[in-house]
């Protein structure tokens, strides 16, 4: 019963890509926790897990962190199988990290067959503004392209953190559901067919 | 010349005038007799020589002196010219001889009058002689001081003596000057306006005038004013021209003679005879004429005899007189003595009295103040204390009583047997009055309390759990708080103190019964409220696994729980809470009680501000005393009421925590320091055991868990624990609790760790791959767990173990990707970790080839047991194996990071081998059977597959 109770909450289960030293780890850590961690430490991989309401409604929200220096991309492959929904993370600073994101986005394509997966750009260390390699006309034209919203957001000042996560959450959430009316159709009408 | 010598222009002068004429100042060495200013004329330094001058006529004279003289050298000398003049006159005029003192004050050798300068010679340029008594040879310096000095010198005697003295040798250009000064003296002297110059000019003209007359006149004239004024030095010396009055002088004393002589006849004498003969026989004569005269006159009278007689017995009859009296005055002095002593008598026998009086009316006051009227003791010893009149009445005597012990009286007026005597009668009345009432007020504690108990016994009350509160008790009692007050005040150090504390006692040993009576009453209906809702959570806890948790590892628990309770039964935390609020409020109606009862509050206003922090203090250790003897069984009451509520299930700890944290910071503030005091000790009592509770169940996991897999039941609760503690800290970050809490936490967050650690190792099968595994699998989801259920929770004390459970993680992982890794590739890792471990050993990379186990056909054909297919099958069952070892976690998040994991050491390997091939077997162009990007399509496709 405890059990099965749990097991009621939704999971939505988040991956965070893109390239190395980009603010993966930051966001998550401050999303989960709300702290910033100053110092790089390369991720591994690292999955959390959070309990939070959602539009008035208990879930929970598993986020995989992923590592962004990979030398063989296709080791994510799997990770990417089980991601419901992504957060493609680069730089502002750094251009690179930008037309990174392209290969990610290519990559969860082939892996999940699936063009419609709820998918974010994430254009980090908003705070860095006076650095900034990436122009927010060229970012927003991608996502225009991908249909995909856009988001700048900063780990250090938490500024957009809460969200883009929310606003992934929402997008899995009702895809999730849409998914759920068009099993029970499609039952019904094997029922029907039965 | 000598008018240009000013004073001030010339030093040496200034200094004798200064050292010898001082204004006012007599010059002790000076001859003069009478008083009298003595002025300088001029002066002279010359150097004295009395041999120098062997050509001057008086040479002979004074040759003895002057060979003298010759013996010592050169010596230099002051010549002063002094005017001495008393008021107003000239006396004299003095030449000094004075010599100068190395301090450059002068002093004078000698003084000669100036009249008595005989001669003045001059030698040449610079030396001359001045005839005194002798001849004086002096030199000057230089020419024109000698000039100026024997004008200044000349003048000097023109102006104040009769007569020049001889001048010898003195040009006619020097004399001519005298001559001419001489005749301007006059006007000079008349514009001179001093008196002694004026007095000078009379008597020179006097003198002038007089010398046409007879030199014996002015003889006499001198001798008559000069006599007094000749000093000894100069008396030996004659002037020739008193030579000349001698032969009158004779004339005069042959004349007396003539007649002496015929007297003298008349003795026989002649002139030729013994003039000391003729004087013995003339004093004889005299003698002998006295005597016979004397005689004479006695014996012509008769009457003397009888003169004497009479004067003899006058003297007898005095003495006898003076023997009279001298009896009287000894009779009359001890007659004073015996007065004065009566005097004094008849003074003390006033102050006596005036005493006694005083005394008298002191006694009587006292005897007043003191006294008591029968009845008043009768009331303290007969009076019903059961009524509230006779209360007022004991009161009302013990107040008398108490006034007239306490009435000031001094040290003395104490050692008065009477007042003694009378002061401990009453003392003893009041001690045993005191020992009445203490009896009476045990025997009223006693009955109140039994009253009480008697009233309670007739209906526990199941339904309200309430201790009765002592109301009627202490309604009852505070009709003796006037009595306790006036105990307290009589006596507060000595035995009524302790009586008084016996009383204490009494009353706390009723109260004692009476509260253990209730709360064991309290306990047994606690107990039962208990039982019912625990019989209820045993219901529960078959579907809930509710309260069970803790021993059992079987089901998860959720982790908001507990919130939800036995709903609407009563929970041992309620129950306790509920135990709080009927004792606590009673222990502050306790203490207020035993405040006001005893007195102990001093009330506000009535001491001065200073003196109360003191007071307080004291009142307070008091106050502490007495709740102590009341209360001091309730922390163990309420331990084991706590233990006994915790038996079934430990959780119910926390709220019990909670409910004591509440009531204490609620009387934090009342200062109801005792109550505080005794809800912390249950609290630690509480906590402690609760840790050691925790402790157990954890070992008691150790112990049980037959099953290493999964995250261990203490992890999962862990969290949730610390949650609910931190919850019920949030207000005492400062308070001891925090550091009792830190150190529960670290003491179960080691034991944790220690369990998870010797679960998962097991010493039973240490070689066993599988339990290896195991071990792995369980300390990495624990640690995992531990670690990001302790990250969210953000607790400062715990950074240390989430740092550790974070390196233990990776460690795991690391271990158990290796592990798994040897599955597929057991055979050709053992092959190449054999050729990294050889060249480890400096064998160098070509060698290797040529080892027989390591030869090429070797590699070939180990490589050729890894076949492409072969390997994508190894990997698909690893990664079921993975999942299988992972699916049970929760959602299997770990699932994804560990497959991860071992893709990676899977490509590491791949790299580790292709590295190791190309530089041992350079040449032999063989390759592994499956590249790495097969390897990575073997990964996708499994990744895709599930």
């Amino acid at each position: 019963m405890v059990k099965k109770a749990k097991q009621d909450l939704p999971l939505h289960k988040v991956i965070m890509v893109g390239s190395g030293g980009v603010g993966k780890s930051a966001l998550t850590l401050q999303y989960m926790y709300g702290d910033f961690v100053e110092e790089y430490d390369p991720t591994k991989a690292d999955s959390y897990r959070k309990k939070i309401s959602l539009d008035g409604q208990e879930c929970q929200i598993d986020i995989l962190d992923t590592a962004g220096q990979e030398e063989y991309a296709a080791i994510r492959d799997n990770y990417y199988r089980s991601g419901e929904g992504f957060l493609c993370v680069f730089s502002i600073c750094e251009y690179e990290s930008f037309a990174h994101t392209q290969d990610f986005r290519d990559q969860i394509s082939r892996v999940l067959d699936d063009d419609s997966i709820p998918f974010i750009l994430v254009g980090n260390k908003a705070d860095l503004a006076q650095i900034r390699k990436v122009s927010e006309e060229e970012a927003k034209n991608r996502a225009r392209e991908w249909n995909c919203s856009y988001y700048e957001t900063s780990a250090k000042t938490r500024l957009n953190v809460n969200e883009v996560y929310t606003d992934l959450m929402r997008k899995i959430k009702s895809r999730k559901d849409a998914n759920k009316e068009k099993e029970n159709k499609v039952r019904r009408s094997r029922c029907v067919c039965l | 010349m000598a008018e240009n010598r000013q004073p001030s222009l010339d030093p040496e002068r200034q200094l004798i005038i200064n050292s010898l004429f001082s204004d006012g100042i007599e010059d002790p060495t000076s001859p003069t007799h009478g008083s009298g200013t003595e002025s300088l004329i001029t002066y002279c330094k010359v150097s004295e020589d009395g041999g120098g001058g062997g050509n001057s006529p008086t040479a002979d004279r004074s040759f003895g002196i002057g060979k003298m003289n010759s013996k010592i050298d050169v010596k230099i000398r002051y010549l002063l010219v002094t005017i001495v003049c008393k008021n107003g006159k000239v006396q004299k005029v003095q030449l000094h001889k004075a010599k100068k003192n190395p301090n450059d004050t002068f002093s004078i050798g000698r003084t000669w009058q100036l009249d008595q300068v005989r001669k003045i010679e001059s030698v040449d340029n610079i030396t001359f002689v001045i005839t005194i008594s002798k001849p004086y040879s002096w030199t000057t310096d230089s020419q024109g001081e000698k000039k100026v000095f024997l004008s200044q010198l000349l003048k000097t005697f023109k102006k104040h003596t009769k007569k020049l003295p001889k001048l010898i040798n003195f040009d006619s250009e020097a004399l001519a000057e005298i001559k001419s000064t001489s005749t301007l003296i006059k006007p000079v002297v008349q514009n001179d306006s001093d008196s002694y110059s004026v007095a000078a000019s009379l008597q020179e003209r006097l003198a002038s005038a007089n010398k046409s007359s007879s030199s014996l006149k002015s003889l006499n004239q001198k001798n008559g004013r000069s006599t007094p004024n000749l000093s000894s030095g100069a008396q030996g010396s004659e002037t020739n021209s008193i030579h000349h009055t001698e032969d009158n002088e004779l004339k005069e004393e042959e004349l007396s003679l003539i007649n002496v002589g015929e007297l003298l006849n008349d003795f026989d004498w002649k002139g030729s005879g013994n003039a000391a003969a003729l004087e013995e026989r003339l004093l004889n004569e005299l003698a002998a004429l006295e005597a016979a005269n004397i005689h004479a006159i006695v014996e012509s009278d008769d009457r003397i005899h009888s003169v004497i007689n009479q004067i003899d017995k006058a003297i007898a009859e005095l003495d006898n007189m003076d023997q009279w009296l001298s009896l009287y005055t000894a009779e009359l002095n001890s007659m004073g003595d015996d007065i004065h002593h009566i005097e004094s008598q008849n003074r003390g026998l006033q102050v006596q009295t005036a005493n006694q009086k005083a005394l008298l009316s002191e006694l009587d006051r006292l005897i007043k103040s003191i006294t008591l009227p029968e009845e008043v003791i009768q009331i303290l010893f007969k009076e019903s204390m059961d009524t509230i009149q006779g209360i007022q009445n004991i009161e009302h005597a013990a107040e008398e009583i108490k006034r007239v012990l306490e009435t000031p009286l001094d040290e003395n007026t104490r050692q008065m047997m009477a007042i003694k005597e009378k002061l401990e009668a009453y003392h003893i009345n009041c001690s045993n009055f005191c020992s009445r009432f203490y009896e009476y007020m045990r025997m009223m504690f006693q009955f109140q309390a039994e009253t009480l108990m008697n009233d309670k016994s007739r209906g526990p009350r199941h339904n309200s759990l309430t201790i009765q509160d002592h109301e009627s008790i202490t309604e009852n009692l505070s009709k003796y708080r006037g009595l306790s007050l006036w105990m307290k005040k009589m006596d507060p150090k000595r035995h009524l103190e302790i009586q008084s504390e016996s009383i204490y006692k009494k009353e706390a040993k009723a109260y004692l019964s009476q509260m253990r009576n209730l709360m064991s009453k309290r306990e047994l209906s606690e107990e039962a409220s208990y039982v019912f809702s625990a019989a209820l959570n045993q219901s529960h806890r078959s579907s809930l696994s509710y309260g069970n948790n803790w021993l059992t590892s079987e089901s998860l628990k959720q982790p908001w729980e507990f919130k939800d309770g036995g709903g609407g039964k009563l929970p041992p935390e309620e129950a306790f809470d509920h135990c709080l609020q009927t004792i606590v409020p009673l222990m502050v109606n306790e203490q207020n009680f035993i405040l006001d009862f005893f007195h102990l509050e001093k009330k506000k206003g009535e001491n001065k501000k200073e003196d109360r922090s003191i007071e307080d203090n004291k009142t307070k250790k008091k106050l502490t005393e007495h709740m102590e003897k009341f209360f001091s069984f309730l922390p163990e009451e309420l331990s084991s009421f706590v233990d006994y509520g915790c038996k079934h299930d430990n959780i119910q700890v926390i709220g019990m925590i909670v409910s004591l944290e509440k009531y204490m910071h609620a009387n934090e503030k009342t200062a109801q320091d005792y109550v505080v005091r005794m809800l912390q000790q249950v609290r630690l009592h509480c906590l402690s055991r609760f840790e050691n509770e925790q402790l157990k169940a954890i070992e008691e996991t150790k112990v049980t868990s037959k099953k290493r897999k999964g995250i261990a039941i203490f992890m999962r609760i862990f969290p949730r624990f610390v949650e609910r503690i931190e919850h019920s800290m949030i207000e005492d970050e400062k308070l001891e609790i925090r550091r009792i809490v830190n150190r529960a936490y670290e003491r179960i967050v080691k034991t944790m760790f220690e369990c998870v650690e010797a679960i998962a190792k097991d010493a039973d099968s240490p070689v066993d791959d599988k339990e290896q595994l195991n071990a792995h699998i369980m300390t990495l989801e624990n640690m995992h767990y531990f670690y990001s259920e302790i990250r969210s929770r953000r607790i400062i004390i715990l950074e240390p173990f989430m740092r550790y459970a974070k390196s233990s993680y990776d460690k795991h992982m690391d271990a158990y990707a290796r592990a798994m890794v040897r599955r597929p590739f057991g055979k050709m890792l053992e092959f190449f970790e054999g050729i990294e471990s050889l060249l480890r050993t400096n064998a160098a990379p070509e060698e290797v080839g040529f080892r027989i186990q390591f030869n090429k056909s070797a590699l070939k054909k180990i490589i050729s047991q890894y076949p492409g297919k072969e390997i994508k099958k190894g990997l698909e069952s690893l990664y079921k194996r993975v999942e299988k070892h992972f699916k049970e976690e929760e959602g299997g998040r770990l699932l994804q990071v560990v497959w991860h994991a071992i893709e990676e050491e899977v490509i590491r390997s791949h790299e580790r081998f292709t590295l190791t091939i190309n530089r041992c077997y350079p040449d032999a162009n063989i390759t592994l059977e499956f590249s790495m990007d097969d390897l990575l399509g073997y990964f996708s496709e499994i990744a895709r597959s599930h």
